[in-house]
């Protein structure tokens, strides 16, 4: 907040103070209120009276001198010494109030010790420089008193324990004041008139019509600061806005008419004074530069002028500025933001890029350059979905732009496009352009957003899928070859059985009378061998349909599909009355038909390799999350561990056909169903402990 | 096949590329005691040759009942199929699908072009010729056809 310190302070009592001071101890003393105005002073030097301060430029050198004080003063420290551009010695302390630095105490000028050869010399050539009366001056330097740093020291310790009941004071002050505010209309502008203290300096030259209250309101309200400029004599009219924005009154700058200029940051002074020696010839300016309020913090201005014109062969500018400072960090915090997203688009190594809200190219990295062979420079910033052409020969909205706006005519040109609520847009195509057969990418986009949540632009980056393409593209025409091959090879391989079995049938038949028991023993044999392989091949052919004749997945309540396997069952549990008990079993995204299948071998097994007198079979899942895992166990005959993953291959058996007839098919068909299903089948077992098969389905609902 | 019976011969043609299953299914037919004149083709084209008395073909009889095998060389059994049901001449004539195939996709496809009945040959020839004498007794004895086509 802005606090002024005459409100608060009582300054007469305080020069009263320092008077009194000054006749005690000689010590001199001022307050100078943080925007320069000197508010007491007591038993300052001659020296500084008379001669610094009483000659223009040496007074010049003395206000920097006050600002470099305010400067160190600012950086924290309770205290400063410091020596003041006319070699003399003084200490300053601050009064910060509720946290706001309003003003310093300052003591002095004294020397720490007598002025040497040297320092004789300075003074002597400092009369010549200001055209001093050369032995006044040298006599009032004579008079300033050498003190030690000890007394320094206590001197400075009363002022900043003097500072501090000013704070104390001025503290409770401001207190009261606002709460006498909570009642107060806001305070009327003709109460500061500043108009009517500057103007009559230069009234009838430049100043307004200070008679013009009403015009003097408006000016002071507008919320740029309103000034005339002279460029020889610097300011002699600048609105009352100026104390809000910068903490100087308007007073002080028109009595130190180029403390404006001097506070303009130093890598801005050059271009303002070509846009001011550039104004004087177009009769305009239009600049921005930094300057530096009272307290010392920059502020960033955009000054433009109003009218420029010449009056008795001075320039005299009418400008107004105004205060930028906020819009210039939104627009640095956005740049850096910006910067920030294009360096780390850079840094990925997958070809990226992204567009503003109005699809204007702010990002292509070196990975795209790669890519596209098309270079950053030759594309940032074009719209109109230039930044397609390299893709796909043509400009037209690609993902990044789909992401933003859908568009179902672009989105069906995909091999695959995606979109789920929250998470990157992704896709598949093809390009026939990039590389020497062209390149499949896989995108994803993602929209990105201000801190408000307002769309601001979107971002894609692909990835170059081709080789992985072209592996899984083969790997499926093997598969489906092999799976090709199991299906001709077993269809062909019936035809010479038929014909080896059926003549063996023939001959059997027609001329078995000739043979004797063992010849007809051996035909036998042959038939049942023949019997068998016919199996075996029938087998094959289910096990190459599982993928390739598959059905499609369905929803299905897993509770009928079992119940409808116990009814496939029926003969065999009719014969071995096993005691079946079954859990509930959730509804999953399966073939159905495969998974009755793969319940029926299963169950199957549980109770044929079963020598109890009652096989007890328990079915059940849990659900894990991601799958559910499935168990049939039983108290059968039990496998040996070594044989946990052999009985999964087809035609592998652990028992002859005597034992316990079968082909080895059953679970190589369950292996592959439950693969078919994106799940694992395992089993866990030891020998005469019974077994539990397990199994995973995918619990994607 | 005694020449005895006064009833005429029933006219078989048999579309069959396989020499050991020709001869069986010709054992299998000769178990029947029904009077057949057994006609057989080893091709898809032969098979419509046949059908529709081209060339050296022209004298032969049009068939009571056809047994065809899907795979078959120079013209696929399927679009013997597909030609006998599109002719209206021929349409009429049953048709018994005889493959080793038993894929429900054939199967399927097979009765969508109207075959009159699908057969998976079964290793065993005593099955086989069982299922052969079910075949000729119920399209060559039980039911009654149309003797020419419509």
């Amino acid at each position: 907040m802005d606090i002024d310190v005459r409100e608060i302070i009582n300054i007469p009592k305080i020069q009263s103070m320092g008077e009194a001071l000054f006749a005690a101890t000689g010590i001199a003393s001022a307050m100078v209120a943080i925007n320069g105005e000197m508010l007491t002073r007591s038993g300052w030097r001659a020296a500084c009276t008379q001669f610094h301060r009483n000659h223009p430029e040496a007074f010049q050198a003395c206000k920097k001198s006050n600002i470099l004080v305010r400067d160190g003063l600012l950086e924290g420290k309770k205290q400063v010494v410091y020596t003041c551009p006319h070699g003399l010695i003084g200490a300053a302390a601050p009064i910060i109030i509720d946290g706001n630095h309003v003003a310093n105490i300052i003591t002095g000028q004294f020397f720490f010790h007598k002025p040497d050869e040297k320092e004789w010399h300075f003074f002597q050539e400092q009369t010549e420089k200001y055209g001093f009366d050369k032995k006044a001056y040298l006599e009032a330097i004579s008079k300033i008193p050498v003190i030690t740093e000890d007394r320094l020291d206590s001197i400075m310790d009363y002022l900043s324990r003097f500072a501090e009941i000013i704070e104390e004071l001025g503290y409770a002050n401001l207190k009261s004041k606002k709460i006498e505010k909570q009642f107060d209309l806001p305070r009327d502008v003709a109460e500061n008139p500043v108009l009517e203290r500057a103007g009559p300096l230069h009234a009838g030259t430049c100043g307004f019509n200070e008679s013009d209250q009403r015009y003097n309101n408006l000016i002071d309200n507008l919320p740029d600061i309103l000034y005339r400029f002279c460029e020889k004599k610097g300011f002699f009219f600048v609105s009352n806005r100026v104390e809000r924005i910068l903490g100087y009154r308007a007073q002080y700058l028109t009595e130190n008419p180029f403390a404006w200029k001097e506070s303009i940051h130093p890598e801005d002074k050059k271009s303002v004074e070509r846009a001011l020696s550039k104004a004087k010839k177009e009769g305009f300016f239009d600049i921005s530069y930094r300057i530096k309020d009272a307290k010392g913090n920059w502020h960033w201005f955009r000054d433009r002028s109003i009218s420029i014109f010449e009056k008795a062969g001075e320039f005299i500018i009418e400008a107004l500025a105004s205060d930028i400072t906020q819009r210039v960090k939104v627009e640095k915090a956005l740049a850096d933001s910006q910067r920030q997203l294009t360096d780390i688009i850079e840094f990925l190594p997958f070809p990226t890029w992204a567009i503003d809200n109005e699809s204007r190219l702010i990002a292509w990295n070196r990975a795209v350059e790669r890519l596209t062979g098309v270079e950053k420079k030759a594309i940032l910033g074009k719209g109109d979905y230039a930044y397609a052409v390299p893709f796909y020969g043509e400009a037209r909205p690609i993902l990044i732009d789909l992401i933003l706006k859908r568009d179902e005519q672009w989105e069906k040109k995909y091999i695959s496009i995606e979109e789920e609520e929250d998470i990157p847009m992704l896709s598949v195509s093809f390009h026939p352009l990039l590389g020497e057969q062209g390149r499949y990418l896989a995108g994803a986009a993602t929209k990105l957003y201000d801190a408000q949540g307002n769309i601001v632009g979107a971002i894609e980056t692909v990835r170059d899928i081709t080789d992985q393409r072209k592996a899984e593209e083969k790997l499926k025409r093997s598969n489906q070859d092999l799976e090709h091959f199991a299906y001709v090879a077993s269809h062909d391989l019936q035809e010479p059985l038929r014909a080896i079995v059926g003549f063996l049938q023939l001959l059997e038949k027609r001329l078995g009378d000739q043979l004797d028991e063992k010849g007809k023993h051996y035909i036998n044999r042959s038939v049942k061998a023949g019997h068998r392989m016919q199996k075996m091949i029938q087998e094959m052919l289910t096990l190459s349909r599982v993928n390739t004749k598959g059905g499609t997945f369905k929803l299905a309540d897993l509770n009928i599909i079992i119940q409808k396997t116990l009814d496939d069952l029926h003969s065999i549990i009719d014969q071995k009355k096993p005691r079946i008990t079954c859990a509930k079993l959730p509804t999953v995204n399966v073939d159905a038909d495969q998974i009755r299948s793969l319940f029926q071998n299963l169950i199957l097994n549980a109770i044929k390799y079963n020598e109890s007198d009652t096989p007890v079979i328990e079915i059940g899942s849990r659900d894990d999350g991601k799958y559910y895992r499935f168990f049939i166990k039983d108290n059968g005959i039990g496998i040996e561990p070594m044989f946990h993953k052999r009985i999964f291959l087809i035609f592998q058996r652990l028992h002859t056909n005597k034992e316990y007839p079968g082909t080895g098919l059953g679970l190589a068909l369950c292996k592959k169903i439950v693969e078919r299903h994106a799940g694992t089948i395992w089993v866990e077992s030891r020998p005469q402990e019974g077994s539990v098969f397990y199994f995973t389905l995918s619990a994607k609902r | 096949m005694t020449g005895i019976n006064s009833i005429k011969p029933a006219n078989v043609l048999l579309v069959e590329d396989n020499e050991d299953d020709i001869e069986l299914t010709l054992e299998a037919l000769k178990e029947s005691k029904l009077h057949m004149k057994i006609h057989v083709v080893t091709d898809g084209i032969s098979a419509m040759a046949f059908l529709r008395r081209d060339g050296e073909h022209s004298d032969k009889p049009r068939p009571d009942l056809i047994f065809l095998d899907l795979n078959l060389p120079l013209m696929d059994g399927r679009e013997v199929l597909k030609q006998i049901k599109a002719d209206q001449n021929l349409a009429s004539i049953p048709v018994v699908v005889l493959t080793t195939s038993e894929d429900e996709e054939d199967i399927l496809k097979a009765y969508e072009l109207h075959a009159n009945c699908y057969v998976t040959k079964p290793v065993d020839f005593i099955k086989f010729s069982e299922l052969i004498k079910q075949i000729e007794g119920f399209w060559l004895q039980l039911v009654k056809l149309p003797h020419k086509g419509l």
